[in-house]
């Protein structure tokens, strides 16, 4: 018997061998294979119903808009407005690549023979005028009217998304109408061309060097300003997915530029907890639907605290940047949101946030129950809008990069959404499930 | 069904697995497939005692103290098994999530996982005691080893 126990110890032996042979978790993991991005639960937005059918581009060519078009000499840069505008014309032009019609129109006044301000042109001619100067500039264009015939023209085709650039003064000739509640009636009557709930707007901002004459919106006497930096700005109209569609792919230039988007609604960012990241106590991510947390220990001298990771690459940058002003609501838990950054400014990210763009970290010391806790964005106020406006616009020098009126014409246009669900809600409203183990 | 009988068995000695970021391993891979692979060690050992040696074959070794070898072997094999899923199923979800543990918890970790070794090693000659008594009937010259009920 003795012999078949050696042999059997002997096998023992063996085996601790291999038992204590083995290595630890945790030493030596960093040549294990390369990590595998964790699965998230994405929010789809509903299949493109109305695609992207048209573009259409429309340039104000009045002579309020020559200094920013001017003629350059072999090897110059040109103004920051021919740069821009030349890429978003570009951009747009190479839209036609992928099914999408383009069209590119003339913004000049109405005149005895014609009472439309829009006057088809091509690109080839749009270009040239911007890379080199306005012939035959117009006298004036009028802003309501502009904004009529645009949305008529969009509203004749359906999948139609209009691009504006100009520097949107608003003049009349009727100067005892040039006041900010009037301004932002007539613009608001000129939208009412189309249904609220079925258009967004976006409005980019930029500044360009400024060559020649200045007519201010005031209607006093013309300056002539010598590079000075003035406003001009980009209005993006038509159906909310397609114009953030539009932002994305052809606006990407002005994407850190002040803008405020009306009416406009995103899809919810993918998000979850992140394992392995500023996190403390008993707890583990769940993928959800929705995500969240189960928590296996807690109290109030040990507090559980993880962090939550937002995919914000779908919202618009001002909306990025305001992500320090998430709200949490608790439920019926005592959880306080402790602080948020983005995943370039804040602590190295692991490979399981490496999804997420923006993170919060929230603190929790009391569940009672399963709860759900809701993680909300509010619209980043676009204050850069009081900045770049002005009631007077006579002497332009020394007022700087003002645009008359601004505020109203912009006033008209949050009057006009006045009502619709957009313009009350969130960002993003994104629930996160923590319930006892 | 398999995960949540197994989980509950390692989890009513061990309790909940620590560090917590960790659970949803062992409650989705490590405490099922461990659980798993060890009924099937035991079951595999027992048919080896009982049936290859004690029927198929005609060997000597059919008396207690074999068996007591035998039983010895599905402890040890239980507790390798079950340390080298842990540590294999820990460390592909530490690389794949690039979790770093603190050195607080890469202690209590390696506690926790020789906890669950022992427990499994545990387990393992349960299930071979348990499946003794269930194979036992097909063996020639081990029908009373280790103790002659019920035949």
């Amino acid at each position: 018997m003795s012999v078949y126990l050696k042999g059997g110890l002997s096998w023992l032996a063996a085996s601790l061998l291999v038992v204590s042979g083995c290595t630890a978790p945790g030493e030596g993991q960093t040549e294990k294979q390369a990590p595998t991005p964790p699965k998230t639960v994405a929010a789809t937005a509903s299949p493109a119903a109305s695609a992207l059918k048209q573009v259409q581009v429309f340039v104000d060519v009045s002579g309020g808009m020559n200094g920013f078009v001017p003629v350059n000499k072999p090897g110059d840069a040109g103004s920051e407005f021919q740069r821009t505008v030349t890429a978003l014309l570009s951009g747009v032009e190479g839209q036609t690549g992928r099914g999408v019609r383009t069209s590119y129109y003339y913004v000049k006044e109405a005149t005895a023979q014609s009472s439309k301000v829009l006057q088809p042109a091509s690109y080839a001619d749009v270009s040239q005028t911007v890379s080199s100067g306005i012939r035959n500039a117009a006298k004036g264009s009028d802003l309501t009217t502009m904004l009529r015939e645009v949305l008529q023209r969009q509203q004749a085709q359906p999948g139609t998304v209009s691009i504006i650039v100009s520097d949107f003064i608003y003049a009349p000739a009727n100067t005892k109408n040039v006041w900010g509640g009037k301004v932002s009636a007539d613009v608001k009557d000129a939208l009412s061309v189309a249904d609220p709930s079925k258009l967004a707007v976006s409005v980019f901002a930029n500044t360009s060097a400024f060559r020649g004459r200045f007519y201010p919106g005031r209607r006093t006497a013309p300056e002539t300003l010598t590079g000075q930096q003035l406003p001009y700005y980009v209005w993006v109209l038509g159906p909310a997915p397609l114009v953030a569609q539009v932002n994305r792919t052809v606006l990407g230039s002005l994407a850190g530029q002040p803008q405020v988007h009306f009416n406009a609604t995103f899809p919810t960012p993918t998000y979850g907890a992140v394992t392995g990241y500023q996190g403390q106590g008993g707890w583990f991510a769940v993928a959800g639907p929705p995500p969240g947390v189960q928590v296996t220990a807690v109290s109030a001298q040990e507090p559980v605290k993880f962090v939550v990771g937002f995919d914000l690459k779908n919202l618009p940058q001002p909306a990025q940047a305001g992500f320090q002003t998430l709200e949490l609501d608790p439920a019926n838990t005592d959880a306080k949101l402790l602080k948020t950054w983005a995943a370039t400014t804040g602590p190295a990210v692991p490979a399981a946030g490496k999804s997420y763009s923006h993170f919060a970290q929230v603190q929790l010391s009391r569940l009672p129950s399963s709860q759900t806790l809701h993680l909300r964005l509010a619209p980043a106020t676009p204050s850069w809008v009081a900045a770049y406006s002005t009631t007077d616009d006579s002497r332009i020098m020394q007022q700087g990069a003002k645009t008359f009126l601004l505020g109203s014409v912009l006033q008209g246009v949050t009057d006009f959404f006045a009502g619709q669900p957009a313009a009350s809600a969130p960002l993003f409203d994104a629930p996160l499930l923590v319930k006892p183990d | 069904m398999l995960q949540k009988l197994f989980t509950t068995l390692y989890q009513a000695v061990l309790g909940n697995p620590d560090p917590a970021s960790l659970i949803p391993v062992y409650r989705q891979s490590i405490f099922p497939g461990v659980g798993l692979y060890t009924f099937f060690l035991a079951l595999a050992l027992a048919l080896l005692f009982y049936v290859v040696l004690n029927r198929v074959l005609t060997t000597p070794y059919f008396k207690s103290s074999h068996w007591a070898v035998v039983l010895l072997l599905s402890a040890v094999l239980g507790a390798t098994i079950a340390w080298q899923k842990a540590a294999a199923d820990i460390n592909a979800q530490l690389a794949s999530t690039g979790q770093q543990l603190a050195v607080g918890e890469a202690a209590t970790l390696k506690r926790y996982l020789w906890g669950f070794t022992a427990t499994n090693a545990l387990v393992a000659a349960l299930f071979f005691v348990l499946l003794s008594f269930l194979v036992k009937s097909l063996s020639v010259s081990a029908r009373t080893t280790p103790v002659r009920w019920p035949n």
